[in-house]
């Protein structure tokens, strides 16, 4: 039978966890203050995809729609060189990660600020057949601070965005009238594409169905696979957590 | 006394990060964050800190907490880093003053239950 901790060592543990608790707490609030939206405490477990907020949502989603807005993310420079950074839309369709160096500096510049705005597809160029448009097309615009002009990228970072619906591949135009198809992967489920980012300019999901699949806000679509890949992960690690040490005893027991 | 201050550090947390729930907290969603929770604590918290803990505390709990936080990062992104790392090493604690993985694994049980609430 294990020793109960003195009093000193019991008081020495306490301190010691409550200095990682505020850590973590200080962790969430740098987390806060870096994403600029709502975080998770652990970011784990089962969590079915918000609903898909449109520019100019379907009748059947018009109901309980929240319109995205435009909004700015800054990535400073430090050392001579941009930081790492990721970046969201106001509604989290869209996330930028960027390496660190990923924008050259420029004399007096104290960064670049990243705009990104919801636009309803319907008001820009066709998509080239057979793809049409999925979700909100988002304009991203990469321009230094302060002088505003427009900043190229110097590395490449990457793009993800989520769509209401699965979607064949992700479209880019640099003036919103032309488009070309990016190469793409999904990321986790069918409605998030992901892809390299180079280059500011207009970004919009595409699919080549003849007909809109999704009904209602697609908060459905991919949770089965979802819930199929959490529920084996966590028995595979259920399975080593405890048969490890049960295959480790049985191999002692038997020596 | 330790799973008092994890879930008071997670309730902490959960205020502090804002946000409502993405879903009603349905049988479902409870016993599948649940069941990760449990699942990911005997694993990391059982299986990995038991394999470290020959090598010392801070080694079990430095161990275990940043294979939980780059387990995470693979899935969630580069920002949640600070944030699931700092949860990890907090649970690896929780795992060392107690000498039990059912503590941080209740802790974790709360704290994805607050995700829906």
């Amino acid at each position: 039978v294990a020793a109960l901790p003195s009093p000193p060592a019991r008081r020495c543990r306490l301190g010691v966890g409550l200095a990682l608790a505020s850590l973590y707490v200080a962790a969430v609030a740098g987390t806060l203050v870096a994403v600029q939206r709502p975080v998770t405490p652990l970011f784990d477990g089962v969590q079915p995809p918000p609903p898909y907020r449109w520019v100019d949502p379907p009748v059947d989603a018009a109901g309980t729609n929240v319109k995205p807005v435009s909004n700015r993310a800054e990535v400073r420079f430090e050392g001579g060189a941009s930081v790492l950074s990721a970046l969201t839309s106001d509604d989290g369709q869209i996330i930028l990660n960027l390496p660190a160096g990923a924008f050259p500096t420029e004399p007096d510049s104290t960064g670049v600020m990243v705009t990104f705005t919801p636009l309803d597809p319907a008001g820009l160029g066709r998509t080239p057949a057979p793809l049409r448009p999925e979700g909100n097309a988002y304009r991203v615009e990469t321009t230094y601070r302060p002088s505003g002009g427009a900043a190229p990228l110097a590395a490449a970072g990457n793009i993800v965005v989520t769509m209401p619906e699965a979607a064949e591949t992700i479209l880019y135009s640099s003036d919103g009238r032309a488009w070309e198809r990016v190469p793409s992967q999904e990321l986790g489920d069918s409605r998030t594409l992901g892809a390299s980012f180079t280059r500011a300019g207009y970004y919009l999901g595409g699919i080549d169905s003849p007909q809109r699949r999704m009904v209602g806000t697609g908060a459905s679509n991919g949770t089965g696979g979802v819930l199929l890949a959490v529920v084996t992960t966590a028995a595979i690690a259920l399975l080593l957590g405890f048969g490890a040490p049960v295959v480790r005893r049985l191999r002692r027991r038997t020596a | 006394m330790v799973l008092a201050v994890g879930i008071a550090t997670f309730g902490v947390g959960r205020l502090l990060a804002g946000g409502t729930a993405a879903v009603p907290a349905t049988l479902r969603v409870l016993a599948l964050n649940s069941f990760a929770a449990v699942a990911e604590e005997a694993f990391f918290r059982r299986l990995v800190y038991g394999a470290l803990a020959p090598n010392g505390a801070p080694v079990a709990v430095g161990g275990s907490g940043l294979l939980f936080a780059a387990v995470h990062f693979t899935v969630y992104g580069a920002w949640v880093l600070p944030l699931d790392l700092a949860a990890g090493v907090f649970l690896g604690w929780q795992r060392w003053a107690t000498g039990s993985w059912t503590v941080p694994a209740a802790t974790h049980v709360i704290a994805n239950v607050l995700v829906v609430i």
